[in-house]
Order: structure tokens, then C-alpha cells, then sequence
């Protein structure tokens, strides 16, 4: 039941709850999103690393050439400012669902 | 998909250039390596259009770059009819109308400068960089020209615009190589070679700098000060106060030696980064927390 429309509204808010966990390369991210939101939405590599790339840019998150189980990968993590962007994407959705939610039980 | 296909159109569609680049391919070949397959990575091409859209801005399409280019032009065209709303003898009886089309004025050239600036900027982190240096060049010089036809009439200003455009793109390209990414240094002389050449260039974009924003208060923040006593706001009035005060003294100077000790602090904070990630043996990013310890082992 992928939904690619919703994917792309929230992309910056799964990619930055995911990294806000831990920091995590490029495979291992899609591998984490793949197990926990499967159902949901189809997180393909070809969107994953320039939505990575692209948050890099805007200093929600920062990679770093780290060594993983013996090879060079990029690691990303959360900046200060991903943090801040996080809290208020979490609070949007938040009031975005309970009201989705309320509406929808009201509904014949 | 053949795996050789799949790398062939994405390096040949990836127009972002220098490190970065690498740092791409590296990252999606080591995907690669551990995926096992190129299938999950979808199309090579529609990936190439995603990274070049995120690094390499205007210019990762055609239809970007031109579409830019042509919002510009509206938005400065709209402003010149701002910038002379009156005929002259008019300026001096309206002094509010005279002081909104100069600050309109400045802030039609300022926008100009600051597209060609962020051009420049994508432009430095392309592949076959000259090539797109060459081509932004061209197209820079071909709007202006038609720009000047429509506008001029084959007047003897004619080529005044042209010039200017030319100037600025020089200008614009210049000052790009300060907000390009920094290369992988791996040697001393390298490291040397890149400071002393930066270091002359930044002097010169500085010096450059000041003129330009001595001649920005004067022609805008103090657009009376050649005018005659009689034809000048009288005292008392705002738009005579801010006249005075950066038409001579601290006021005159203040705003460039403003933006031109910025642009310093900048090159010296960009000539410092180039010594440590040289030092260091690798380029790293200044805010991950390997360079922070870096950064303190080189300070003690």
C-alpha cells in the first residue's frame, strides 16, 4: 500500500527521525526504512541519496567519510538546526494528523 | 538494466563537477557493493536530474537557467520603471520621489549582481567547468545585448549595458571561487599555492568591493550630494538627514569599509579552513566532530 504522494510531502521528516536516532550511512538508512516503514512508503536509493545530498545542503544534517566494518561510507547525522527543523516537522504533523483524524471519524 | 548501462548514463548525466562528484559516485558504488544489484536505484537518469537540481541549482536544466534569466529580466524591467517614475525637472520638486527611484535603482543592480553571483557559484561545481564558464559568458553577453535593442534603440549608450554585464559575470565568476567547495589538498606546496593565489585574488575582489560600495552610498544613499543647495531637500526632513549623513564623515565611509571588512573576515576564515583539511590530509566537512578535534590538536 505505498503511497508516493505522501512519501514526498514527508520525506525530510522520516530521513531526519531516522537519523535522529542514530547517525547511519546511505545502505543502512534505506535497509532501516525499508524494515520499519514498508508498508507505508517504498523508499527507492535513486530518491534516498539526493534527498540526503540535498539536506546536507540545507544543514539539516551533515556527512562525514566515516570507517564501517572495514570500508569508507558516509555517515550522516543531525545538526543542531535538524534538530529544531525536526521538532517543529514532528509538531505539523502531529496537529496535520489529529485533525485528518477527528475529521475523518466525523464522517458518515 | 546492464550495470555498465546504468553507470554509463549516470556519469554521463551527472553534471556536477569536481569533488562532489566523486563523492557521489563513491557513495552509490558502495551502495552498489553491498546491494549486490543496480535495480533498486531506479533510473540512472531521472537520478542524475535529482542530484544535479539539488547541487548545481539554475543550471542543472535548461529550462531553469533560461526561465531565471527571463524572471530577472521582468523583475529588473518592472524595477526600471520604478527607478525613473518622473521627469527630471520633477526630481527636484518631489525629493521622495527622487529618493525611491534611487534606492529602486540600487536595488536593480544589487539583484543583477547577486544572479550572476549564484550562476557563477553553480557554475564552479559542474563537470567540464570551462565549457559551462564559456557558455554562461555567451549567454550573459546575448541577453544584454538584446536587452540593450530593445531598450535603447541603438543609442550611443549602447554599449553601456553590455560592459556592465560583462563586468559583472567577470566579477560574479570570481568571487564563485570563494564559495566553491575545497578541494582535496594533498600536498604542501599545493596548500601554498592555493592560499597565495587566493589570497591575491580576495585582495583584489576586496579592493573591488570597497569602490564598489563607495560608489553605491554615493550614488544612492547620498544622491543629493552634487546637487545645489537650493535644489536639495530642505533641513529638518528625513530624506536630508540620511543624505547628510553619508554624504562626508564616517557616514560616507562606513558601508564599505563594512562589506569590504566582511568579505575579509570570510577569506580569512576560507584560507583557514583550506591549511587545516590540508594539514589534516583529507578535505572533511568543518562541522563534523572529527574535524573539531582536529581543529583543537592544531590550535595547541
Amino acid at each position: 500500500m505505498a503511497n508516493k504522494e505522501l512519501l514526498k510531502g514527508n520525506t525530510r521528516l522520516i530521513i531526519l527521525s531516522a537519523l535522529a536516532r542514530q547517525p547511519m550511512h546511505g545502505y543502512a538508512l534505506s535497509k532501516h526504512l525499508k524494515t520499519e516503514l514498508a508498508e507505508m512508503f517504498k523508499f527507492g536509493v535513486g530518491m534516498l541519496y539526493p534527498a540526503l545530498h540535498k539536506m546536507e545542503r540545507e544543514r539539516l544534517i551533515v556527512g562525514a567519510w566515516q570507517a564501517v566494518e572495514g570500508a569508507d561510507r558516509r555517515v550522516y547525522s543531525v545538526t543542531k538546526r535538524g534538530k529544531r527543523v525536526l521538532a517543529n516537522e514532528k509538531a505539523r504533523w502531529r496537529a496535520f494528523s489529529s485533525l485528518v483524524t477527528n475529521f475523518v471519524q466525523t464522517a458518515v | 538494466m546492464m550495470q555498465q548501462t546504468f553507470w554509463n548514463v549516470l556519469e554521463r548525466r551527472l553534471l556536477v563537477g569536481g569533488e562532489k562528484r566523486q563523492e557521489i559516485l563513491t557513495e552509490l558504488r558502495q551502495h552498489f557493493d553491498v546491494a549486490g544489484s543496480v535495480s533498486t536505484m531506479g533510473d540512472p537518469e531521472l537520478l542524475a536530474r535529482r542530484y544535479n537540481r539539488v547541487h548545481t541549482g539554475v543550471l542543472s536544466s535548461l529550462s531553469r537557467l533560461y526561465g531565471t534569466i527571463i524572471a530577472s529580466l521582468l523583475v529588473l524591467w518592472a524595477l526600471s520603471w520604478l527607478r525613473y517614475p518622473v521627469p527630471n525637472e520633477f526630481v527636484l520638486i518631489n525629493h521622495t520621489a527622487f529618493f525611491l527611484s534611487s534606492m529602486f535603482g540600487a536595488v536593480r543592480g544589487l539583484s543583477f549582481v547577486v544572479l550572476v553571483v549564484l550562476v557563477g557559484s553553480a557554475v564552479t561545481r559542474m563537470r567540464r567547468m570551462w565549457w559551462h564558464v564559456f557558455a554562461t559568458a555567451m549567454t550573459a553577453l546575448a541577453v544584454s545585448v538584446l536587452t540593450t535593442l530593445l531598450t535603447s534603440g541603438g543609442s550611443a549608450d549602447m554599449m553601456f549595458p553590455v560592459i556592465t554585464v560583462g563586468v559583472m559575470t567577470v566579477l560574479g565568476l570570481l568571487a564563485s571561487v570563494f564559495v566553491s567547495p575545497l578541494p582535496r589538498l594533498r600536498s604542501r606546496i599545493q596548500t601554498i599555492g592555493r592560499v597565495a593565489a587566493e589570497s591575491l585574488l580576495g585582495i583584489a575582489l576586496g579592493t573591488v568591493i570597497f569602490f564598489i560600495a563607495t560608489m553605491f552610498t554615493e550614488g544612492t544613499l547620498a544622491p543629493y550630494d552634487l546637487y545645489p543647495a537650493w535644489a536639495r531637500p530642505p533641513h529638518g526632513t528625513f530624506i536630508r538627514a540620511f543624505n547628510d549623513f553619508f554624504e562626508s564623515g564616517a557616514g560616507a565611509w562606513g558601508v564599505a569599509v563594512l562589506a569590504t571588512g566582511a568579505f575579509f573576515v570570510f577569506v580569512l576564515y576560507r584560507e583557514r579552513r583550506i591549511v587545516l583539511t590540508s594539514r589534516s590530509g583529507e578535505a572533511a566537512s568543518y562541522i563534523t566532530p572529527a574535524f573539531r578535534s582536529r581543529r583543537k590538536k592544531y590550535k595547541k
